[in-house]
């Protein structure tokens, strides 16, 4: 299959805010990471705060140029792309956000909001075509009456409807991908399904690729289970591969704690939990990672190579795990880390 | 059954708004035992965070309590003079916040923030606090002497939580109120952070009151859930009851709708609609409109039950609730 969006061995450095005494320091949030995506498959990413999730997001939507590395998109480099071809990648490669109020403007109305994308992209020749096709594109995501809410400000709607409204405009100019940076973590515990149905839905009937960027092992289970995910830690992808292969069997000791500490809607279950595989819960300082494995601070099997040696992303059973240790890494399991029957 | 230590009845907040009145918490009653984790669970607006801040009397203009009582140990807080109310605060009942990071003031050292707070409430000697507050948060695993001598924007969210939680043990408390102690906050401290209340709670036998929109984390700790949807308390019960033996359409589909890493995917469903304009509620159940009995014909809705026991302290405002499937 032909890969959609490659990065190549990509890092970026940010400068951090420099006091008048302090010396400046360079931030590496991402660190040679290679990743690629397929068309209209769903790839989750995900890590903790800190660990570079939504800077890759970035960086794939063309809105941070990397410090070294490329992004290609149907084989060609972002940033090196004709007047054209750069159009097309604009149009081809479209973003949902978090904060689904940050990300529309409050003076707008929805409507003047939404059809600015389609007549820039002559998808639709006049206003009344615009209206037309948002109103198709409403029912589409479940916001109906369309009248209801396209003449509305985006503070007269509620959290989940403006969150579907972002996935519309998305939506709205036949994207190829699109990267969606935790976009229902705001949103009420009750409509975060049905969100991540309609996402799932939306790359089902129009091939749509999606990268899901989240913190929330469970959400992208639920999104990506018959997609890929990578997991980051540090600016680094440690563990990527299919989603139900690397969930059933992590591989990873930074994987295998995280599974572990990912809370459980059933209490007889979780209360037999065992302690976290961790030696220490704090993450250590991004700007200053440890020198080695990133996680060998935190690692229970950590030895002395993996404080000198970087690892690199290995293949092992049609999946690529970051550590020295692996095969003495002990088999992790649902059972006995939480004690069930999976 | 245990002392109760803590009995809340009916208790109203209104807020005074521009376009009309919000009640933010409707008539809810509860009691708390001694040396229980009381779990409060419900989505944003719910009124779960309005309803812990009537146990301080800290509610704030423009809303106040506009009906009930709340009594400790027998006595009515809402009564209680400004001196008593400040004996009452953070020495029987202390609060740890939302977002609690970002309550410290960024100038002063942890220590000074320390010796502050007690200053305000006790006469004890530094040097006395100091050590009380070294061993406190040694209890949830800092090292003292680093933290005491930093300011919060040295410590992690993390660290700064722990630091918070053992401030909140400083004069020894009888309560806790832990509102959503651990949001915002990564999965592996989220899940330390819930460990060293455990302890805490083990150890010291203080009773907690923990308030979440995350059903999974509640069940985990606590002893019992009360469930919160649009400003009514619509179901109290062990955790068992609640998890295993709901009597309230919204629990179950709240726990349903909770996505987890070990069932089957495809059984998870969210509920329908949206959570109701808290200033155009609509009439009768406020869930009805959302409920999978109604939806299904077995109810109507069009009668807002009140919070009665079904079965041995086990309460539901859902008056259909054998309709439910098992």
């Amino acid at each position: 299959m032909n890969e959609l969006l490659e990065l190549k061995n990509v890092s970026i450095e940010f400068e951090s805010n420099s006091g008048f005494f302090r010396k400046k320091r360079n931030v590496k949030a991402v660190s040679n990471v290679n990743l690629e995506v397929k068309a209209g498959e769903i790839l989750a990413v995900v890590g903790e705060s800190g660990c570079g999730k939504t800077t890759i997001g970035k960086m794939i939507t063309g809105i941070y140029k990397p410090t070294s590395g490329q992004v290609l998109f149907d084989g060609k480099d972002i940033w090196n792309l004709s007047k054209r071809e750069y159009y097309e990648y604009r149009k081809s490669v479209q973003m949902v956000h978090q904060d689904s109020y940050a990300a529309l403007n409050p003076a707008r109305t929805i409507f003047q909001s939404l059809s600015a994308p389609l007549l820039h992209h002559k998808l639709a020749k006049n206003v009344e075509e615009a209206r037309r096709k948002l109103e198709e594109l409403f029912m589409l995501v479940g916001l109906t009456p369309s009248e209801q809410f396209l003449d509305k400000y985006p503070h007269q709607l509620s959290g989940g409807q403006r969150q579907r409204i972002l996935l519309a405009r998305a939506i709205s100019v036949r994207p190829r991908l699109i990267v969606a940076d935790e976009p229902v973590s705001m949103v009420d515990v009750s409509l975060r399904i049905s969100l991540l149905d309609l996402m799932a839905d939306m790359n089902k009937k129009f091939n749509i690729a999606f990268i899901y960027i989240t913190h929330d092992l469970a959400t992208a289970r639920y999104i990506a289970s018959n997609g890929r995910i990578a997991v980051m830690y540090l600016g680094k992808i440690v563990e990527v591969g299919n989603l139900e292969q690397i969930l059933s069997r992590p591989r990873h000791p930074y994987l295998q704690a995280l599974l572990s500490a990912v809370p459980i809607p059933n209490p007889r279950v979780a209360r037999n939990a065992k302690p976290l595989p961790l030696k220490s819960p704090d993450m250590p300082d991004p700007a200053n990672p440890p020198a080695g494995c990133r996680f060998n601070p935190r690692c229970p099997y950590a030895e002395e190579r993996c404080t000198q040696k970087e690892p690199v992303l290995n293949e092992l059973d049609g999946e690529m795990v970051a550590c020295h240790m692996i095969e003495r890494i002990p088999d992790w399991k649902w059972e006995t880390a939480i004690g069930i029957q999976k | 059954m245990a002392e109760k230590i803590l009995q809340l009845k009916d208790i109203s907040v209104e807020f005074n708004l521009r376009n009309g009145v919000l009640k933010a918490v409707d008539t809810a009653s509860i009691d708390v035992y001694k040396g229980e984790i009381l779990g409060i669970v419900g989505e944003s607006g719910s009124g779960k965070s309005t309803l812990a801040s009537t146990i301080l009397n800290i509610v704030s203009p423009p809303g106040r309590i506009s009906s009930g009582k709340i009594l400790y140990k027998g006595k009515d807080i809402l009564k209680m003079s400004a001196e008593e109310l400040r004996h009452y605060r953070w020495q029987n009942v202390s609060m740890v916040f939302q977002a609690a990071q970002n309550s410290m003031n960024p100038v002063l050292k942890i220590k000074e923030q320390i010796l502050e707070t007690v200053a305000a409430h006790q006469d004890i000697p530094e040097k006395e606090v100091i050590d009380k507050a070294r061993r406190l948060l040694e209890y949830v695993r800092l090292d003292a002497g680093q933290v005491l001598d930093s300011y919060p924007h040295q410590l992690s969210g993390g660290m700064k939580q722990r630091t918070i939680i053992a401030m909140s043990l400083l004069l020894d408390p009888d309560i806790i109120i832990l509102d959503e102690p651990t949001t915002a906050l990564d999965v592996i401290t989220q899940a330390y952070i819930m460990d060293i209340l455990k302890n805490i709670h083990e150890e010291l036998g203080i009773t907690m009151i923990f308030l979440s929109h995350d059903v999974s984390i509640v069940g985990k700790v606590a002893d019992r859930i009360a469930v919160m949807y649009a400003s009514n308390i619509v179901e109290i019960g062990t955790v068992d009851d609640i998890f295993y033996n709901s009597r309230h359409p919204y629990t179950r589909g709240l726990i349903n709708a909770a996505p987890s890493l070990i069932d089957d995917v495809t059984k998870r469903r969210a509920i329908p609609g949206a959570p109701p304009n808290m200033m155009a509620l609509p009439a009768g159940c406020r869930f009805s409109p959302r409920c999978s009995l109604c939806l299904e014909g077995h109810c109507r809705g069009s009668e807002q039950g009140k919070l009665t026991e079904v079965e041995q302290g086990h309460f539901t405002t859902c008056t259909k609730f054998e309709r439910m499937e098992a």
